[in-house]
């Protein structure tokens, strides 16, 4: 505190006094100066400590009287005199003992000088009265008035480019605006930069890589005789290149704190995240608009006009994936606390990432500095909270309802054809429940012993078959063909049907239709050791590619198990639809010159390549040469069992290696076959390898006799008149079944069928009198049990959620089916109306969300069927990653429908949803290796689907009880409303029927009720008793549902098949859904346990006051307000941003922070003339990046101007290049292009270690890389628009000592060494060109040979030897990875 | 060679043995006198200290899992009478919602040292010490789960992004060594990173070099990429041919930052061999080995025991802040991650996690004393929450963070001091409870920092380790 002389308070006080007793008139415009200036900000900085509570300091300053008496340490405001106003020196921080606003940044510049200014007017100041202790508070309103004027809420408004005393020297705006500044200080721009240090420059500033030795020698050329055009066509080239969008791809993934994983315990993956990052590099690329590309970030899923890929999806709902990047807990006890701490990381980054403000601060209280408050973060959690976390599916309606029409056409007439089979059949059921079996047993044991014999002889073929010798097991069309070693044809299994080798199907390979079927997701086919050494090989597969925009799979593969080492024909590795002869680190591949695959979906093509000792590799295509063979590397070698086969799958380990489409039949040779013999093979056709006959003939006479015996049991078997056909069998089982099951619909034939007529009524009487009380007890005991919450089959459909093709807009009637997709069975089962998603594929998707209710009972039971995975989970409060049984949740692994109970006891009184959904559209489906395993294995094309009909609350610790419903019609009769899926169940169509009196009529009774049930189903009038029997009939097959019985659907079923097939598997991706929106309750301090009143959706008061009307979230309407040429700091932000990274320091250097605790801008005119161009020329990216790289500025050397080091020491005024360290992807990928490593396809799954770009690599927030860590790399949590650029000694360690690096010196020194070069100083002169962009000057160059003979001399390599040692090179080449010119830019 | 590259003229060795000094003393000639580890442009001052420090230094005893407080230091006899009877007070959502009867301690408690402080079987060698610990009975944790609750119990917040407590203590303090991390994160044997994965000693938004070096005290490579895959001799030609080249770099770019990294190549060079030798105990007294148990037939508790010997040689050679990492057990106990989490079998679980830690950790206090260090240095004992009352299944404890038990002990700390208390049955704190937030308050001002001093900006915000609460505990300062 600054002492004042006693005397002199004294004298200040009295005067005080004197002042406060009789205040002057105060003059209009002082007033309204005082009104306009300085009340504001008196209200807005100073009251809350200095008030009539809190008195900090002893002094007030909420009315004239408190100042002027002064606080603790005398006197503030001297009227009249500036100078001596301590208030002055406070809030100019001249002193570091009293600095005002507290713990706040400084006042601005203007507002200071209105202080000095006011004082100097002598003070005037109305405020007669103290203020009552709630009015001193001041009011959000009197904050907002203040803090709505800081610099970046203004409009932008677009400044004229400034005069400039030597316009000759800045041609370009931007750098007029710079040298204005500079020649304000005497300060002149630098030199330009050597043109080698400019292109290494643009190069990696675009591109993130290092320009190859030919890039840096055109643009030298180039810019020799003309440096501007040189400039602009290499800026061209750069912006033109994919590297582009992989480099600033990654600068927005540190805005949107990129991570595939959700942290936490277990750091559960997020599904699909990858396809955002690929996302933001196809947009970046294609110079999607910042503000489209905002406006999909916020409500992409919401758009009306969506950008549609080529591919056949759509691009913008792939920004709302940003919204799942957040963190979560582990299975969280307080899931509304993980909500909080989620929705505000979303509000967090979005502010932050577009509007460089920190809406987060107001979490807890109105923002400290800002004009954010309280209420606008509730504001703005109402929107995300409201918006649901999901799986959603990318692909545009027209992909995903591929050959829907012709499948509903196809379903609809193979209902009418089961009707018509079902009623025909339902003719004869009279009969055939007469004929049926008294005992059904020895049928059903005659049928299994049939079995069992086929099934030997079965396996006494399978030993011949196994026996057959090689040379003779050929059996093809043309003899020319070579004889393979091995073949896997799939005719059998998935081993080789020459018996040598057997496979191994693993992830979801399967064999159908005598093909390999591999998903390209983890499918693939491993076979025993091979048991020899195959010096030479041929390698040959008929392949399908599903498609031909994957990249990389391999289709067949030698591959050692000692070593890494194999040989594979892999599709689409370097280039796109190329094959490649695949091998470990490309040591034996090349790129081919073979044409482009352009194989259809289902197409097969043939593929060979051969392998000679002598390193020759050939391919061939459909027995054509693919390129030219060519030796490069040395053979793979490995000894007996020392290697196997892959088929599907590239070689162990290779993240996203796998193939997706079919295999027909693969051989491998023990030889390099000949083109003739190739062709031969191609002509030849893939064929069994080994024919009935055959197996017939390998018979021992022993074995031949064994299979006539066995085939003579059958044959007697068969012959004792017992119904041992399909449908007989289905019969004697069902009547057996039936016996002992009170709910099945032929339990009453099973009691009664054999009755004689004159005891038949008693029996009846009573029989049904019990099945009637039965059903009436467990209807009474589920009405007084369950509490109906809705019925899925009635009004509340309309009420849920239904997303995904799967699901109907209405409920779907009672009786719907899904045609099998396999097999002879036509369908399974009828679903009960409601949420139904297979009615046309297993494959269409399904997500059905309730409406957000509080959770009142201790379970909640559903009544659903499902498979393939597909769940029903209770999310509470949006926590979409539930797995501990602390959270309600179930698999839905049944076909048949029932009810399922979920345990909400331990969630009482927290809001939730209800959520179905099928397993790809679930956020975190049950793992296979759960407990679960087994019973909800994951289906291959995701197939997979559910039914829901109803939902009930209940606090009993069992769920509904089945009812036997399938009885009803039998039984005849009405039932009251019970449960929702029963809902006044009728007995029977019709009038009631007469009582049965003998057996004769009871059959009759099942004819006519049976046939009544079909004409309801076939007209969609099914009843829900109704659907139970029919269900129960086609169930246990006495109805006809397989093939054979159906002669008239069997075509359909085929034809329905084939369409099926071609139905597309949905692409999913994290992103959000829109249900229904609701207002956040303000929580005081932030405390989410003391939720008070709500407040409506919107956006910052600031910004937008007008609460939203909206139903929906709000998210749309957002986007408007963020992505608007009319915010005041979007366009900023993103500029500012594009400067930074260009740059290396933003022209606000805090890019994050535009609000009072950021710094402010250097050059505020030219931030705005940016900010306006860029909104003109419609926010394109690729322009202002253009337009900024072209300046002056980019291309100045790095070297200080004259005299910029005094003047300017931080270079603020940009007079000279900033040098800055590279980033860390860039020094990983500058590692592995220099050494000829690095591999470019583009996309795909995440790798977690590849010589792949960095940004392909896999982001997981519990194990972060450490390589890209140890560079500074973010930590994704929240937004981080500048990384820092540290210096530990863990870099310097690990570019001395890390695996990594030394191999990719190794590398790079192994290529050197094979291309050869005619001496070391060619080749020192080669490094340095590729490694910095430069040629070494002379004294390196001398430093560099003497090092170079120092090394050869350390290893005793002869001078004549130097060219070829790999261990010197290999140093060489670490020590140039070492030079901090290698991570330095400048 | 290049002859003006004197200092990659001698070897990794000769250059420690010429420096007679030590590693603190290895500030070569030529280099900037800066402290090289807080040597960045935008703090090469240490805030702090703010005021005269009572310690100099944290070992921080980390009990991944979650320590049973009822078992261990806070005595409930109310549990041993009312074992097997379900729990009187409404039982709070557990994590595995399994819960059982109220189960009494199956370890007895004794009076210990002159203070009388009560202490169970499970630590009987930390016992031996107990007139110089000052246990916090009334710990509280706003979370429930390991993973967020190993965040909170090391940045202040349940979430990752945030810096250590490590970090911050060497942000606030700056190193006193130059050539070895400020903050080290021992391990040995199986021992991992707790649930949360290394984000728990992340330097989260403070500069890069505040992060935690994990150390592996009995590992073949101690450090990542400390260990050379070359000769010296190939090494240092290198280096040498290196360093001419970018000594022109530097001329001409005259950049700071390539300056600091050229240096940091320097101090790289100099930590291959400083910190395999700190971890080579070969040096230690038999008897010293004998102390801290590394002649132990238990493999982990030597394991351990070594770390607690590796972190008094860290915290003589100046390191700042060491944690050390408990062992997974095999039957009974939790996994790496969290080996104290006997969701079952606890007292096998935690006789075996106590007989891994207990004798280290005694021996490492005993030594401390022995040298002097213990007044300068300051031990925390802590887990992220401790353990239930009740029983979960039969035989297991769940998660606890309502209530349980830390101390501390050494520089500043008044030892044989029981602060706050739990409810009879050890559920609740009642009296004096504390948060993370007040014991990182008490720690930043045994060390002389004032915990609302000790901020820095990021994003718009100025974060603190206590965030916005903070009380120091002033009961157990000496």
């Amino acid at each position: 505190m600054k002492a004042l002389p006693p005397i002199f308070c004294a004298v200040l006080t009295a005067w005080s006094v004197c002042a406060a007793a009789a205040p002057a008139p105060i003059a209009p415009e002082a007033l309204e100066f005082f009104e306009n200036k300085i009340r504001p900000v008196l209200a807005a900085e100073c009251y809350e400590c200095h008030n009539a509570r809190k008195t900090k300091g002893g002094l007030r300053l909420d009315y004239r009287a408190g100042w002027q008496k002064g606080g603790d340490s005398g006197d503030v405001i001297v009227p009249g005199d500036p100078q001596k106003s301590l208030v002055i020196d406070s809030i100019k921080h001249t002193d570091s003992d009293l600095k005002m606003p507290d713990k706040a940044p400084k006042l601005d510049d203007t507002v200071i000088a209105d202080f000095e200014k006011w004082i100097a007017m002598g003070a005037p100041d109305p405020r007669d009265e103290p203020p009552s202790e709630q009015a001193s508070k001041p009011t959000w309103a009197d904050l907002l008035a203040t803090r709505r004027t800081w610099w970046s809420l203004q409009p932008v408004k677009k400044p004229a480019v400034p005069e400039v005393q030597n316009p000759a020297s800045a041609a370009q705006p931007v750098d007029r605006f710079l040298l204005a500044k500079m020649e304000a200080k005497g300060l002149a721009p630098a030199a330009p930069a050597d043109p080698r240090r400019f292109i290494r420059r643009l190069t990696f500033a675009l591109t993130g890589l290092p320009p190859t030795i030919e890039e840096v020698n055109a643009f030298v050329a180039e810019a020799s005789s003309n440096q501007p055009s040189a400039v602009r066509n290499a800026s061209d080239r750069l912006l033109a290149s994919p590297r582009f969008g992989e480099h600033w791809a990654r600068h927005w993934m540190d805005l949107m704190r990129y991570a595939e994983t959700h942290g936490s315990e277990g750091d559960p993956e997020i599904r699909e995240a990858w396809r955002y990052r690929d996302y933001l590099i196809r947009a970046l690329n294609a110079d999607v608009p910042a503000d489209q590309l905002i406006r999909e970030h916020l409500a992409g899923d919401l758009l009306p006009k969506p950008r549609i890929n080529p591919d056949g999806f759509n691009e913008s709902i792939l920004g709302t994936a940003q919204f799942r990047l957040v963190e979560h807990g582990f299975q969280p006890i307080d899931t509304l606390d993980d909500q909080v701490k989620a929705v505000d990381n979303q509000i967090d980054v979005v502010t932050k990432a577009f509007q460089g403000f920190t809406v987060s601060c107001a979490r807890c209280h109105d923002h400290k500095f800002d004009a954010i408050s309280q209420r606008d973060w509730t504001a703005m959690y109402g929107i995300f909270a409201s918006t649901r976390p999901a799986q959603v599916t990318i692909d545009t309606p027209e992909v995903l309802g591929k050959n829907r029409p012709e499948l509903e056409r196809l379903h609809a007439q193979i209902k009418a054809g089961l009707a018509d089979a079902w009623q025909s059949a339902a003719q004869t059921i009279g009969q055939r429940l007469q004929q049926a079996p008294a005992n059904a047993t020895p049928a059903l044991e005659a049928a299994a012993r049939i079995r069992e014999l086929e099934q030997k002889i079965a396996d006494l073929e399978w030993n011949a078959r196994s026996a057959i010798q090689p040379a003779n097991k050929m059996d093809r069309p043309a003899s020319t063909a070579p004889a393979p070693f091995a073949v896997w044809s799939f005719d059998q299994d998935a081993s080789d049907s020459l018996g040598r080798m057997r496979g191994y199907l693993e992830g979801e390979a399967e064999i159908r239709n005598g093909r390999l079927r591999l998903d390209g997701q983890g499918a693939y086919l491993r076979t025993d050791p091979i048991p020899v050494p195959l010096p030479a090989r041929t390698q040959e597969a008929w392949v399908s590619p599903a498609n031909l925009t994957q990249r990389g799979g391999g289709v067949m593969t030698v591959e050692t198990t000692k070593q890494h080492g194999f040989d594979s024909i892999v599709f689409a590795e370097k280039e796109p639809k190329r094959w490649v002869a695949g091998s470990n680190y490309f040591v034996r591949s090349q790129i081919s010159e073979g044409p482009l695959e352009t194989a259809a979906p289902g197409e097969f093509v043939h593929l060979a390549v051969s392998y000679g000792t002598d390193g020759t590799i050939a391919i061939y295509r459909n027995g054509v040469p693919y390129g030219v063979p060519y030796a490069k590397g040395e053979p793979l070698a490995f000894g007996s069992g020392d290697a196997r086969v892959l088929l599907g799958w590239r070689h162990k380990g290779a993240g996203n290696g796998y193939f997706a489409g079919e295999i027909e039949e693969a051989r491998l040779y023990d030889r390099a076959l000949t083109a003739e013999e190739i062709a031969a093979s191609y002509r030849a056709g893939p064929g069994a390898a080994i024919s009935s006959q055959q197996v017939l003939a390998a018979l021992t006479p022993a074995q031949r006799e064994e299979r006539s015996r066995l085939t003579g049991q059958i044959e007697k078997l068969r012959a004792t008149g017992h119904p041992t056909t399909n449908d007989g069998e289905a019969w004697a089982r069902a009547l057996k079944n039936a016996d002992g099951d009170v709910t099945s619909p032929l339990h009453l034939w099973a009691k009664l069928g054999r009755v004689k007529d004159s005891d038949f009524p008693a029996a009846w009487q009573k029989l049904a009198a019990s099945l009637r009380a039965k059903l009436a007890d467990t209807r009474q005991f589920n009405r007084e049990n369950f509490r109906p919450a809705w019925d899925l089959a009635g009004d509340d459909y309309a009420k849920w959620f239904p997303y995904g093709i799967g699901l109907s807009k209405a409920p779907r009637r009672a009786g719907e089916f899904a045609v099998e997709t396999a097999g002879d069975r036509v369908l399974d089962g009828l679903a009960p109306g409601g949420a139904f998603t297979a009615s046309l594929s297993t494959k269409h998707g399904g997500l059905l969300t309730s409406p957000r209710f509080k959770i009142e009972s201790e379970s909640i039971s559903v009544r659903a069927a499902g498979g393939g995975g597909a769940m029903v989970r209770v999310i509470v409060d949006n926590y979409p990653l539930p797995s501990n049984p602390i959270f309600a949740k179930a698999t839905l692994n049944n076909d048949e429908t029932g009810w399922v109970r979920l345990d909400t006891a331990y969630r009482k009184g927290a809001m939730a949803y209800l959520e179905f959904g099928n397993r790809d559209d679930l956020t975190r489906p049950l793992e296979d290796k759960s407990k679960d395993k087994g019973k909800a294995p994951k289906l291959p094309d995701g197939r997979s689907f559910f039914s829901a009909s109803a939902i009930v609350f209940h606090d009993t610790k069992e769920p509904p009880r089945e009812e036997p419903l399938a009885l009803l019609p039998l039984l005849g009769g009405t039932l009251s409303r019970a449960l929702p899926s029963t809902a006044n169940v009728q007995g029977r169509a019709g009038a009631q029927p007469s009582e049965p009196q003998s057996a004769t009529q009871l059959a009759e009774l099942y004819q006519r009720v049976i046939a009544e049930a079909v004409n309801a189903w076939r007209d969609d009038q099914l009843t829900e008793p109704q659907r139970a029997l029919l269900d129960d009939l086609v169930r246990a097959g006495v109805l006809p549902v397989t093939l054979p019985e159906l002669e008239t659907v069997r075509p359909l079923v085929a034809e329905y098949r084939k369409l099926e097939a071609e139905v597309a598997v949905a692409l999913r991706a994290p992103g959000v859904l829109e249900t229904v929106a609701y207002d956040a309750p303000f929580l005081p301090r932030g405390d989410h346990l003391k939720p008070m009143a709500t407040v409506p959706r919107g956006y910052l008061e600031v910004i937008d006051p007008r609460p939203y009307q909206t139903a929906l979230s709000g998210r749309m309407e957002l986007a408007d307000a963020i992505a608007s040429s009319q915010n005041p700091l979007t366009a900023r932000v993103t500029v500012n941003r594009i400067w930074h990274w260009l740059f290396g320091r933003g022209i606000v250097p805090t890019v994050d922070n535009f609000g009072r605790l950021g710094e402010k801008p250097t050059h505020p005119e030219l931030l705005d003339f940016l900010a306006a161009r860029f909104v003109e020329q419609g926010w394109s990216i690729k322009d202002m990046i253009r337009f900024l790289v072209t300046t002056r500025a980019f291309q100045m050397s790095s070297a200080p101007a004259p005299r910029a080091a005094e003047v300017d020491p931080t270079n603020e005024l940009l007079s000279h290049f900033r040098v800055r360290r590279l980033e860390a992807e860039s020094i990983r990928d500058a590692l592995l292009a220099v050494s000829g490593e690095l591999l470019l396809p583009m996309g795909g799954k995440s790798e977690i270690n590849a010589p792949r770009r960095s940004v392909y690599l896999k982001v997981q927030r519990t194990n972060l890389q450490p390589f890209l860590q140890v560079f500074d790399a973010p930590k994704p949590f929240t937004t981080l628009g500048r990384r820092d650029a540290t210096n530990v000694p863990a870099q310097s360690l690990t570019l001395l000592n890390s695996p990594f690096v030394i191999e990719q010196a190794n590398r790079w020194a192994k290529t050197l060494i094979a291309s050869g070069g005619d001496s070391p100083e060619t080749r020192i002169r080669r490094m340095f060109a590729q490694a910095l962009a430069r040629p070494p000057g002379d004294d390196e160059l001398g430093a560099a040979t003497e090092y170079l003979t120092a090394l050869a001399q350390d290893r005793a390599v002869p001078a004549g030897r130097l060219l070829s040692s790999e261990p010197v090179w290999q140093d060489f080449a670490q020590s140039l990875f070492n030079l901090k010119e290698f991570i330095y830019l400048r | 060679m290049n002859s003006g590259l004197f200092h990659f003229s001698l070897s990794r060795r000769a250059m420690l043995r010429q420096c007679s000094l030590g590693f603190g003393g290895l500030a070569l000639a030529g280099l900037l006198a800066e402290k090289f580890y807080g040597a960045l442009a935008h703090d090469a001052k240490p805030p702090g200290p703010h005021f005269a420090p009572k310690a100099k230094r944290v070992i921080f005893c980390y009990m991944s899992g979650g320590v049973s407080h009822v078992d261990s230091f806070d005595p409930k006899p109310e549990l041993a009478k009312r074992h097997g009877q379900p729990m009187p007070v409404p039982v709070r959502p557990t994590m595995f919602n399994n819960n059982g009867n109220i189960m009494g301690s199956p370890w007895e408690f004794k009076n210990r040292g002159q203070s009388g402080m009560p202490i169970s079987e499970l630590f009987p060698c930390v016992a031996e010490h107990a007139d110089s610990l000052a246990v916090i009975r009334s710990m509280t944790s706003t979370v429930n789960e390991h993973a967020q609750g190993n965040y909170l119990a090391h940045t202040g917040f349940p979430f990752m992004g945030h810096p250590s407590a490590g970090a911050w203590v060497n942000y606030g303090l700056g190193t006193e060594n130059q050539d070895l991390p400020g903050f080290i994160v021992l391990q040995s044997g199986g021992a991992g990173v707790p649930h949360g994965g290394v984000g728990v000693y992340s330097n989260g938004y403070l500069p890069g070099q505040h992060q935690a070096s994990v150390l592996k005290a009995d590992g073949e490579e101690a450090l990542a990429n400390i260990k050379p895959r070359e000769s010296d001799q190939l090494q240092r030609q290198r280096l040498s041919f290196v360093a001419g080249l970018d000594d022109k770099f530097l001329r001409e770019a005259s950049e700071p930052q390539v300056e600091a990294a050229i240096r940091n190549y320097e101090t790289a060079y100099r930590m291959q061999t400083a910190v395999p030798d700190l971890c080579d105990i070969r040096g230690e007294s038999e008897a010293t080995k004998k102390l801290y148990g590394l002649d132990s037939p238990e493999v982990n508790k030597a394991a351990y025991g070594r770390q607690c010997l590796v972190a008094r040689r860290l915290i003589e050679r100046g390191v700042r802040f060491v944690e050390l990492s408990c062992l997974p057990q095999k039957p009974g106990a939790g996994q790496a991650a969290n080996p104290w989490d006997q969701h079952g079998k606890i007292k096998e679980g935690h006789g075996d996690m106590s007989r891994q830690v207990d004798q280290g950790i005694g021996a490492l206090i005993t030594d401390l004393k022995a040298r002097g260090l213990f007044e300068d240095t300051l031990i925390l004992w802590a887990g992220e929450f401790g353990r239930t009352p009740f029983s979960q299944g039969s035989d297991g404890r769940d998660h606890n963070p309502t209530g349980f038990s830390v101390w501390l002990a050494g520089g500043g700390v008044r030892g044989g001091t029981i602060h706050g208390t739990t409810d009879e049955l050890g559920y609740y704190a009642i009296d004096q409870p504390a948060t993370f937030y007040d014991l990182y308050a008490t720690v930043l001002h045994l060390l002389g920092i004032d915990h609302e001093k000790l901020t820095y900006r990021f994003g718009g915000r100025d974060f603190r380790l206590s965030d916005v609460h903070g009380q120091v505990i002033r009961a157990v300062l000496a």
